[in-house]
Parts: structure tokens; sequence; C-alpha cells
């Protein structure tokens, strides 16, 4: 090896090394970046609005003529009742098909099951908010006897399918990764396969489906466009799963085409979608510390 | 000899195509140590789990012949597979503790055999809560499951050592704990035949020695079958030696004649450690 | 021998788990069942007509959808990819290199809403791109990142020590191991979870809604600061907002013919990982 191919060996590696720095700063620097642009956007809202009153007034009505009222309880409890009714028909149906698949199911449906589960997860949103538009929420006002369908429950059933196949993929995950002996030294013990799939498979996965169903929850509250459109939006404070409800996805998608830049309103929007944000960071930076620990 | 399982005629596949065991004909008296030695992969661990029908959880295998346990063949259609496997318990190679703690885990064979009433749903759940006891509230204790507890561990020779944390999860002992404990959990469901399956491969020589004092005690009350790949562990506890090679049982006999007097070349040069 | 109890326990899981895979066919079928009749060859590459919904055709929001595609493709691929390396390769194993991955990583939980605002005040107003195409790329990058490292990451620490340490032990450079080792085998998994990402990112709403998706649009856009349609925000319009009787109908095509893009792709993903997954088992 003469001393020219040397030289250009080493150029190429340190030229690669600048350029992987590079991407590898500006990546990090923008996913950080919209950490710090939202706490400083909602920072200016400080100055006019407390934050007593942004967390815990029950009224969000920026656009009141006597008043603007910025509580964002009634929002984050449109969230909450939307999440929780979705998150009770997921986890059934997602640890369900989890241990369907695991446990259950031979191999040749498992192998046409899985992807077929994985493909839900990839329907678009505003397409599952149309099957909602135009199928499901007749059906439910004709159950209740209501106007129109569009409310809590309408939105948590169709929020509900895309939680499922996270809630069910990595359940499935968790199931399949337990030893077969555990399942094995059951079965010698004269236990039954229901008997071993609930009081040994099940709480042997069951951090990593604590963590399927905390990450589902994550996803489950960040949904916009089914909510936008089959769940109501109205600013009253709900009164039950049918009343319509806004929570603060959809105020965020609706009221910021209509507001003034840089107004109070549009600062105010950005602390809701920094809300948003610490929710759904800090619920899955926490399952990641769960699930670290766990695996040991 | 009162002979407490026959095999007759026994041939296991795997895939169609794999022929593990190849016409097995043995007889296991009651009451005694019987080991299984041989190079590995010769068929004796799909053995053992035949006598369980522990095969019948795996797919593709296909199994013709007769088990015959307490004058009935295993393999019966009408048979009651999970009634036979509390009659037949099963130690694995690896220590499997369940999740739970050390006496729950002891608990779980006699509560899902139904031996014990009442510890399922919400009054189970109560019940469960209640039952933190002291070791000396177990020791004292006239509950039946206290006692099935209690008394599964004092013969596995582990009361002792595990008396003062058995409401603990069962991770917290050491392998060889976790060893004797599987070993207890298999006794608690009082089964006539207990199969171990290479139980000492995976422990230090103190935890063997412990485990093996522990199958010469357990003769007395129940029958061993022990697959291991240790031929000293084989001449040290074992009543009878059954040697396979390749599916086939190549010889069975008392352990001194196995040892001192093979009749088979083959199971000569693998007892002197010539091959496996 | 089973008890009562338990074969029904056991139906119940068996109904489960098909209910979910059922309903959601089902209603796909029905959507099928509302729009197939719009779709004809001059929907599919007519530009939009506002004053007569059934005299156009979405092919604006199909190209729209296909440059936003392909602009998040060429933006988060290569910025990802170089992250996930930089992060793995040459990184410390300090505080600050596990705290980044653990920050990245859940960031791809964070709701596309929020992805939006952030597009919204960075790429449209601090950036001045306004309302555009470029700005959609941009945020919809930002969103899809996420993923890519993600997966790029978790493939590059599968690979073993031992392969690296005996491509250095014979005088290679970092690059060169990189190059020769390390790639060919992160670049199915990045390739799949990048295909898997741009589905979703095309499959989005919320975030174009904010950053520059339009439904008003009479030319195709012919650069990036144009505006743009795309065919997710088409059918939630013609849904929600659209005053002509017919629109349901025509939301519904264009929902059909966004379902059966995005399936294509997650199903191409899906093959790809069965193709690689036998290719390197052998090794």
């Amino acid at each position: 090896m003469n001393k020219y191919q040397n030289n250009n060996r080493h150029f190429f590696d340190k030229m690669w090394r600048f350029l992987f720095r590079l991407t590898g700063g500006v990546s990090v620097v923008l996913l950080v970046g919209i950490f710090i642009f939202l706490a400083v956007n909602a920072s200016r809202i400080l100055g006019s609005i407390s934050l007593g009153e942004f967390l815990f007034g029950a009224v969000w009505n920026p656009t009141s003529y006597h008043e603007p009222l910025w509580g964002t309880l009634s929002l984050v409890y449109g969230t909450f009742i939307i999440s929780a009714l979705a998150l009770i028909i997921a986890l059934p149906l997602g640890l369900g098909t989890a241990v369907y698949l695991s446990e259950i199911a031979p191999r040749a449906v498992k192998e046409f099951l899985k992807p077929m589960v994985e493909m839900i997860a990839s329907i678009p949103s505003v397409v599952l908010g149309l099957i909602g538009l135009l199928f499901l929420a007749p059906v439910i006002a004709r159950m209740f006897g209501l106007s129109n369908g569009l409310n809590a429950l309408t939105a948590a059933i169709l929020v509900a399918f895309t939680a499922l196949p996270t809630i069910s993929s990595i359940s499935e995950d968790a199931l399949s990764s337990v030893s077969p002996r555990l399942r094995e030294a059951s079965y010698a013990l004269g236990a039954s396969q229901w008997e071993t799939i609930w009081r040994v498979s099940v709480p042997a996965a069951l951090s990593g489906i604590v963590a399927s169903v905390m990450l589902g929850f994550g996803r489950i509250i960040g949904e916009t466009m089914i909510v936008l459109m089959v769940a109501g939006n109205s600013l009253a404070w709900p009164r039950s799963p049918l009343s319509p409800v806004r929570p603060m996805t959809a105020t965020i998608a609706i009221e910021i085409k209509e507001v003034v830049v840089n107004s109070l309103h549009w600062h105010a929007l950005f602390a809701v979608g920094l809300l948003l944000f610490l929710i759904t960071f800090l619920l899955n930076i926490f399952v990641d510390f769960w699930l670290k620990k766990k695996s040991i | 000899m009162d002979t407490v399982i026959a095999v007759k005629n026994l041939n296991v596949w795997y895939n169609h195509s794999v022929h593990a065991v190849k016409n097995v004909s043995i007889d296991i008296p009651r009451h005694t140590v019987v080991a299984l030695i041989g190079p590995s992969g010769c068929g004796k661990s799909t053995f053992l789990r035949s006598l369980n029908r522990l095969l019948d959880t795996m797919e593709n295998t296909n199994i013709e012949g007769e088990v015959i346990f307490n004058g009935k063949n295993i393999y019966h259609g009408d048979v009651d597979v999970t009634a036979l496997r509390k009659q037949i318990g099963m130690v694995f190679q690896n220590p499997t503790p369940f999740p739970k703690s050390i006496y729950d885990n002891i608990a779980y064979g006699p509560l899902v055999n139904n031996e014990v009433g009442g510890y399922w749903g919400l009054s189970g759940i109560i019940k469960k809560f209640k039952k933190r006891k002291s070791a000396s509230e177990v020791e004292a204790s006239k509950d039946k499951l206290d006692g099935i507890v209690r008394e599964s561990l004092k013969e596995a020779a582990l009361w002792g050592e595990v008396k003062d944390r058995l409401f603990k999860s069962a991770y917290g002992l050491s392998g060889g704990q976790q060893q004797r404990l599987c070993i207890a959990r298999a006794i608690a469901v009082k089964p006539e035949v207990i199969l171990l399956d290479e139980p000492t491969s995976d422990l230090d020589p103190m935890a063997t020695k412990k485990i093996e004092e522990l199958v010469l005690k357990l003769k007395d009350s129940y029958t061993v079958i022990i697959v291991t790949h240790n031929i000293q562990q084989a001449s040290r506890i074992s009543d009878y030696v059954a040697f396979f090679h390749l599916g086939e049982l190549v010889e069975y006999d008392t352990k001194k004649n196995i040892f001192t007097n093979p009749r088979h070349q083959l199971t000569a040069a693998y007892v002197k450690g010539e091959f496996g | 021998m089973l008890k009562k109890s338990e074969t029904i326990g056991f139906f119940c899981i068996k109904a489960s788990a098909y209910a979910g895979i059922l309903l959601l066919l089902a209603a796909l079928a029905l959507i099928g069942l509302a729009g197939y009749r719009v779709i004809s060859w001059q929907f599919l590459t007519g530009l939009w007509q506002h004053q007569d919904i059934a005299a156009g055709g979405i092919w604006p929001a199909i190209l729209g959808s296909f440059y936003l595609g392909v602009g998040v493709t060429l933006c988060s691929f290569p910025l990802g990819i170089g992250a996930a390396i930089y992060l793995t390769e040459y990184g410390r194993q300090n505080f600050w290199r596990r705290s980044i991955e653990v920050a990245i990583r859940n960031l791809a939980g964070v709701p596309s809403v929020v992805y939006g605002l952030f597009g919204l005040g960075v790429f449209v107003y601090l950036m001045r791109l306004g309302t555009s195409l470029l700005a959609a790329v941009l945020t919809l990058s930002a969103m899809t990142l996420p993923w890519i490292i993600t997966a790029a990451v978790e493939a590059l620490q599968a690979v073993p020590p031992a392969l690296r340490e005996s491509s250095l032990a014979l005088g290679a450079t970092k690059w060169q191991t990189i190059k020769q080792v390390a790639l060919p085998l992160v670049l199915p998994a990045s390739l799949t979870g990048g295909i898997v990402g741009i589905a979703r990112a095309m499959g989005e709403t919320a975030p174009i809604i904010m950053v520059g998706a339009t439904f008003y649009l009479t030319k195709l856009p012919t650069s990036p600061l144009d505006k743009f349609m795309a065919l997710p925000y088409h059918s939630f319009i013609l849904a929600t907002q659209h005053s002509d009787p017919r629109a349901v109908e025509y939301a519904s095509g264009t929902a059909l013919v966004l379902i059966v893009l995005v399936f294509i792709l997650s199903l191409g993903a899906i093959i790809l990982r069965y193709y690689f997954r036998s290719k390197y088992k052998i090794q």
C-alpha cells in the first residue's frame, strides 16, 4: 500500500465523519427545536393569561365578544372522555387479538392475520373519520335517538381502531417472548391451556402489555382527524359520552386557521399544543423507563 | 416388580420425517430411580415428554404405540390429559419458576387442579392479601393450602431456606434453589411419577449435590425418571439405567450391570466415555 | 375435555381477534361501495372544477400527495440514516447520547397536530416559506424522522460488535467499516421503517391543513413554494364542508384512491420485510 492510498482513505473517513455529524446535528436540533419553539411561543401568553386560568379554567372561548376565556379544562376533559372510552374499547380487543395470535392461532393463520392487523395501522385517520360520518354516526343516532351521531362515543369507537394495532402487536411481541418452558411447566402440573394463558403467560408478559396500553393511549390522545369529523365540535362541557365534544387536538386544528398571527389567541393555541406535547412526550418517556426497569 | 409405567412399542416422529423415538419398550418399576442416558439428540427428552403427553403441545408430532400407566393406555381417546399430568409431574432443565411469589408457585398446582377451593374470583383476591403470614403462622396453620405448601417445601429440603420469604418473588432465589422450588412445586400435587429432564445441567456442583440427595429421598414416595447427560450422576443416584442411542433403546438393566457388565458394545463404549 | 367456561372464553378471544379486522374490512368495503361510482379515467386525471364537481378530477390531489411522498423521502431518509449512524457509530456513550436517543424515540409518539403547529411557526412564518409544498414537505419530514432514526438505530445496534471489530482489526477505517459491514444490515430495516413512515405521512391531514394544503387550486403546483392539493385534505373538505349533495360520494371516491395508495405502500413494506428476513436468515 503506497502512501497516496493511505491518505485517500483517511480523507474519506474524515469527510464522512463530518457529514454524519452534520446530518446528526440537524436532526437533533430539529427535534429538540420543536419543544423549544413551542415553549417560547406558548410562554408569550404569560403576560396576559394566568397559568391558573389556563390550566384550570373551565371555559374556552377566545372569540367571545365580552371577555375572552382561556380555560383549557373543558378541552382536556374532552380529550380525556374520548381517550378513556377508546381505551376501554381498544384494550380488550387488542389484548384478545394478541392472545389469540400468540397462544392459540395455528401458524398459518397467524402469518396471515398479523400483517392484516398491521395494515389497520396504516389506514389514514381521515378515512376512519369518513367511515364514521357515513356509517357509524347515523347508526349511533338511531340507536340512542339523537339528532345526529356526532359525539364522543362515535369518535371513541373509531379512535379505538387506531390504537388496536399498537396494543395488539406490542402485546403479542411480549407474549411471544415468554419462555416456552414456563408454559410447559404449567401444563406439566395439569393446568389447561386457558389457565396457563391467564395465570402464567399473561402475568409473565405483563410489563410489555402495560407498555403497549400506554403507547396506545398516547396514540389515542393525539388523534385529530377523527375527532374533527365526528366528535361534534361543541365547546360546552360534555355531560355524557353522547355529548358532542371538542378535544385539544381538534381545537388547535380548527382555530389556528382563523387566528391572527402572533395574536394572544395564536400564542394560546401554541400553549395548548405545548400541553399536548408534554402529555404525550412524558407518557412515552415513562413507558421507556418502565420497560427498561422491567427488562431485567 | 411392581410396574408403574409400561411403555410398549413407542414411536415418535417430528414433522412426518424425523423418527425421534424408535420402537421403545420399557417397564418402569415403582419407587425406583430410572436414569435415561445417551448422547445428546438421541431422543431421551422426546421420550420423556411422551410419558406425560406433553408432546401434545408441540406441532407436527406423530405418536404410535402405548404407554400404560396404572393399567390404562394414556393415549387412549377418553383420557383426561390435565388429570394425567397431575399424576405424572415434570421438572425441566432450566429452572422455570413462575413470575409469582414462592408461596404462589407451590400453590399453583393445587389451585388449578381444584384441590383447594375458593381461590378464584373476588374472594380469591381477598384471601390472597390476607395470606401474607409469617413463617411461624404458616408452620402452625391448619389451612389446607398452607399445609400443602409447607409440606412440599419441607420434602424438597427448601423450607428452612425460604420460610422467611415465602411471599417474595421466586426470582430472588439462586438457580439451585429455584430448581428445588420447581421440584417442590411438582410434588405439591402428589404425583405418582416425577420426570426430571436434565435438572442439574445448569447448576453448580454444590446445588447439583443437593438435588441428587433430594432425588434419593424422593424415591420413597414417588417413582423418578431422570434424563441425564452426566454418567457419574446416573451411577450415583439411579437404580436402573436405560441407554438410548439415535432414538433406540439399546440396553436397559440395573445400574450395576450397565456400568460393570454391559451386554452391548455401544453401551460399554458410552459409559467409558468414549463418545457422547 | 375443556370446561364449559373455557370454551366460551376461547370463543370470546377468537371473536375479538377477528372482530376488529372484519369490522374494518367491512367498513372499507362500504367506503368502496359509496365511492366507486365516481372513479373514472377523468376522475383520476382531470383537473379539479369547483363549479361542478362531477366534471373535474382529482389529479392535482394525486400529484400533490405524490410530490409530498417524494419530498419527504428525499428529506428524511438521508437525514434520518445519517443521524442514526452518527448516534450509534460516532457518538460517545454518555448521558447526552442516551437522552437524545430516548428523546428521538419518543418524539414518534407526539401528535401530528403538534408537528403542524411547529411547521406553521417555523417553516411557514419564521423561515418565510409561506403555506407551500416545501413547508409541508419539511413538516412531514420532521414527523417521519423519528421513525426512520429509531428503525435505523435499532438495526445498527443489532449488528454484533464482533463484526465491526473484525473489520477494524483488519485495518479498515471507520467509514469503510460502516459502509461494508453496518450499512448492508441497516438498509433493510430503515427501508421498511421508512416506507411505513411515508405511508403514514401521506395519509396525514392535520399537519397539512395547517401548512399549505388547499382546496381551491386552479393550476398544478409548479414550484415548491406553491400551494398544493392533497388527497386526504381533499377528501376531508368534500366530506365536511362542501355543499353539493354529491360531495360525499366524491369524498368516498377520493378516500378510496388514498386507501389504495397507502395499502400498496404498506403491502410493499411488508413484502420487503419478508424478503430481507429470508435473505439474511441464512447468515
